[in-house]
């Protein structure tokens, strides 16, 4: 699972982006990472657990002069390759009084 | 001395229980399994829960999942140099097919054969045919409801019985049990799973987090409260969109402020995002 956040001025143009992942991954006894269920021996747990609130909070510089910004968070769950879609999806507009 | 003669009752009477449970029969093709687990006679009377279950991953258990059962055959053949024995099979069958409990030897080579061509063979036609044979193999009625219904492996289900959790007002002999309303019911294949030759498979460890994270935070709700809701049977999982929202919520904040650096004011957001695992387990999960 996956959570991009990314601002935009008032121009459209993309000033910020950030990422964060949500994941399990599967090793060997060795530490590689494998997929197939009969070859990983043990985990490495990334994942979002449960009963748990997570906060992030972002400091997003803007460019000089900028007016307005849209702010957007979308967090997109991968089930499988190719099998990815969007959970929530929310936006916010910040205003700069001149 | 005196203690031997003692034993001697404790164990006639062991051995006789032994000889007097019920043993599932071994079927030697694989049509008389499939004939055995047909769900047609089911769907007569729980119409709505049979179309619930079509429409789910359990019914499509094995045909979802030849790529890897594929793998896993070929890895004994060459990676491991084991034989491609019922031992074997049930690692991956048990919980893709419990109805395999009940194949011979001859069946799960059947089997073997069916997913080499179902996966490796060039003629469509063919391909099909054996992908057309494997779907009849899935967690259905009976690999839920008798095979796997004690969820104890002390405490072999009879084969005759449908299992449940009332367990009354059928025409056919059924039983109530407590445990199929019990997360441990779905622990015996949503788990690290243990074979017989000791070796564990991590297809998945959901229960171990609903169980040491979830019910650690202070959780109360079982798989079924969930992923069965009102008695349902399509079992929703992370392939379901709507209920996967329904277990993760997400806010957004955002405030502007003008940074003071030196004579200037440059302008900021500060953004805070807020999100919470609603669900009984870890999110994602193998």
């Amino acid at each position: 699972m996956v959570l991009d956040v990314t601002a935009k001025t008032e121009t459209g143009i993309q000033v910020f982006s950030h990422k964060k992942e949500w994941k399990q991954v599967g090793i060997d006894l060795n530490g590689d990472q494998k997929v197939k269920a009969w070859e990983i021996k043990n985990t490495i747990d990334l994942a979002l657990q449960p009963r748990r609130n997570l906060i992030e909070t972002l400091t997003i510089p803007l460019p000089e002069g900028t007016t307005e910004a849209e702010i957007e968070a979308t967090l997109t769950y991968h089930h499988r390759p190719g099998e990815e879609f969007i959970v929530h999806k929310l936006g916010r507009k910040v205003t700069f009084q001149k | 001395m005196r203690r031997f003669f003692r034993i001697i009752p404790v164990t006639l009477f062991f051995f006789i229980m032994i000889g007097a449970s019920v043993q599932a029969e071994v079927y030697t093709t694989l049509d008389a399994l499939i004939k055995r687990y047909d769900q047609d006679s089911c769907r007569s009377c729980h119409n709505q829960i049979h179309s619930e279950w079509a429409g789910s991953f359990h019914a499509r258990s094995i045909v979802h999942s030849l790529g890897s059962l594929r793998a896993f055959v070929a890895s004994l053949e060459k990676e491991r140099k084991a034989p491609t024995n019922k031992n074997q099979m049930l690692k991956c069958l048990d919980c893709h097919a419990p109805m395999v409990n009940e194949a011979s030897e001859a069946v799960i080579q059947e089997i073997v054969g069916l997913l080499k061509t179902a996966v490796d063979e060039k003629n469509e036609a063919n391909k099909k045919i054996a992908q057309e044979k494997l779907s009849k193999l899935s967690v259905n009625c009976i690999g839920c409801h008798t095979v796997k219904a004690t969820a104890d492996p002390l405490t072999i289900p009879d084969p005759k019985v449908l299992y449940g959790p009332k367990g009354v007002g059928a025409p056919h002999p059924a039983k109530a049990i407590p445990v199929m309303k019990s997360s441990v019911f779905c622990s015996q294949c949503h788990a690290l799973w243990y074979a017989k030759d000791g070796e564990y498979l991590y297809c998945t460890t959901i229960f171990e987090s609903h169980q040491n994270a979830y019910r650690g935070m202070g959780g109360t709700q079982s798989c079924q409260d969930c992923h069965m809701k009102a008695g349902g049977h399509s079992f929703p999982g992370a392939h379901n969109q709507n209920f996967v929202k329904e277990g993760i919520t997400l806010g957004l904040e955002a405030l502007a402020y003008k940074q003071a650096v030196g004579m200037k004011y440059i302008p900021q957001a500060v953004v805070t995002v807020d999100i919470s695992n609603q669900s009984g387990h870890r999110i994602p999960d193998g």
